[in-house]
């Protein structure tokens, strides 16, 4: 059996982007075959990175027709969260031993949801998301605010991203440092091709950078008819209330956190965009 | 007066007004009636949410193609002030394209070189 071992801490960010890519990388190299996705040596695996872990391990499955398999003795600790939001039971062929249920109410489950599917992701949003008990202390305008971006976000994959994948979402609630951390995946053509395709003749934008950067200031390559609402009301709320915003599309990882953006370089990045919201400063229940 | 009231969660088939898919329907529904000079209520009860990408591709879409259509068109059971200002909003991008690039003072000035 093929076996990739992910280790040390992955988190939110860059490197930990990186870490699952380099993991997808290495297993795009195999066919028809089984794989072991060896986690013994994780320390430290963020919940909300599983939609990102299941995109990459739905394509292996189903472009090289590989078949995983997790040592379940291993998804204890903190790494439980992985057997409790439905990651392993969704990744691994033989389902007996991964059962999801959260008994600690911390994580907001994986899920896959078709283009057309548009009331289950509403659904999705209003209950597995906005009344987590991680976002009590969140008003009632920010939430409706913050769920009516996330449908824009929803609709504008379906028009841009040109894909038949499904989205993937997930979230995790870390009650100790007072943060929710959401993401949403597809695995559409990302943002700079038609970004860059649009803006040839004004802008001229040329990096994914620049790209992000373009479509969170509220602009849309949907012509007269406007669009584009739905990054920038989330950016909008990130710096009202001090959370995050991470996107990353193409090469860049773009992110925006305490008032100020920066970006860092991936390598062998898949197509798709990711959008990773953080909740910060949440009330302690 | 001729004319309809068109209840959009009836024509869209669902409580969930968020698609331009949606937006697009509604607007079939609206035009014919707009083009004969007939006055179309917008019926918001049974909606349960409401994007800007929706009211742009339907009401926002009316107003760009019939400019002086505003006293044909009208809205019931539009409580929501949060429905209500993307509403306003997509008949105002519509009515005004020289401002369409929407951009508080706070976001320009992250973005400033």
């Amino acid at each position: 059996m093929i076996s990739y071992s992910l280790s040390g801490d992955i988190r939110t960010n860059a490197k930990g982007t990186q870490a699952l890519l380099d993991f997808y990388s290495f297993a795009k190299k195999f066919n028809d075959c089984w794989f072991n996705l060896n986690i013994e040596n994780l320390d430290w695996l963020d919940g909300n990175l599983s939609a990102l872990l299941l995109k990459y391990c739905h394509l292996l499955k189903s472009e090289n027709k590989l078949k995983f398999y997790i040592d379940y003795k291993t998804l204890k600790g903190h790494l439980n969260v992985l057997d409790r939001n439905g990651l392993a039971y969704h990744i691994v062929n033989d389902k007996r031993y991964f059962e999801p249920y959260d008994d600690k109410d911390t994580t907001i489950p994986v899920k896959a949801f078709k283009l057309e599917s548009i009331d289950s992701f509403v659904t999705y949003i209003e209950n597995a998301l906005l009344k987590h008990q991680g976002l009590n202390g969140i008003i009632f305008d920010d939430k409706d605010r913050i769920k009516t971006s996330y449908f824009e976000i929803f609709e504008n994959v379906g028009i841009h991203g040109r894909t038949e994948y499904p989205i993937l979402a997930c979230g995790q609630y870390f009650p100790t440092e007072s943060e929710l951390k959401f993401t949403i995946v597809d695995s559409g053509c990302g943002f700079l091709k038609n970004i860059e395709e649009y803006t040839k003749e004004t802008a001229k934008i040329k990096r994914a950078s620049e790209a992000i950067s373009w479509a969170s200031k509220g602009n849309s390559t949907k012509g007269e008819e406007k669009g584009g609402t739905g990054l920038k009301g989330i950016l909008s709320y990130c710096m009202k209330n001090g959370g995050a915003l991470h996107i990353v599309s193409d090469d860049c990882y773009w992110a925006f956190s305490n008032r100020s953006i920066n970006t860092f370089t991936l390598k062998n990045n898949v197509s798709g965009a990711t959008i990773h919201l953080i909740f910060r400063y949440l009330s302690k229940n | 007066m001729s004319g309809a009231t068109i209840n959009i969660s009836e024509v869209i088939g669902t409580p969930n007004a968020i698609s331009q898919k949606f937006g697009e329907i509604v607007y079939s529904r609206a035009v014919t009636f707009i083009k004969n000079k007939e006055s179309v209520v917008f019926d918001f009860g049974g909606i349960k949410n409401l994007t800007s990408g929706f009211c742009n591709a339907s009401i926002g879409r009316l107003f760009l193609e019939f400019p002086l259509a505003g006293n044909l068109i009208h809205f019931c059971h539009l409580d929501n002030s949060l429905w209500k200002e993307k509403v306003d909003n997509s008949i105002h991008l519509a009515t005004n394209p020289e401002e369409s690039k929407l951009y508080d003072s706070a976001l320009a000035s992250l973005f400033a070189d």
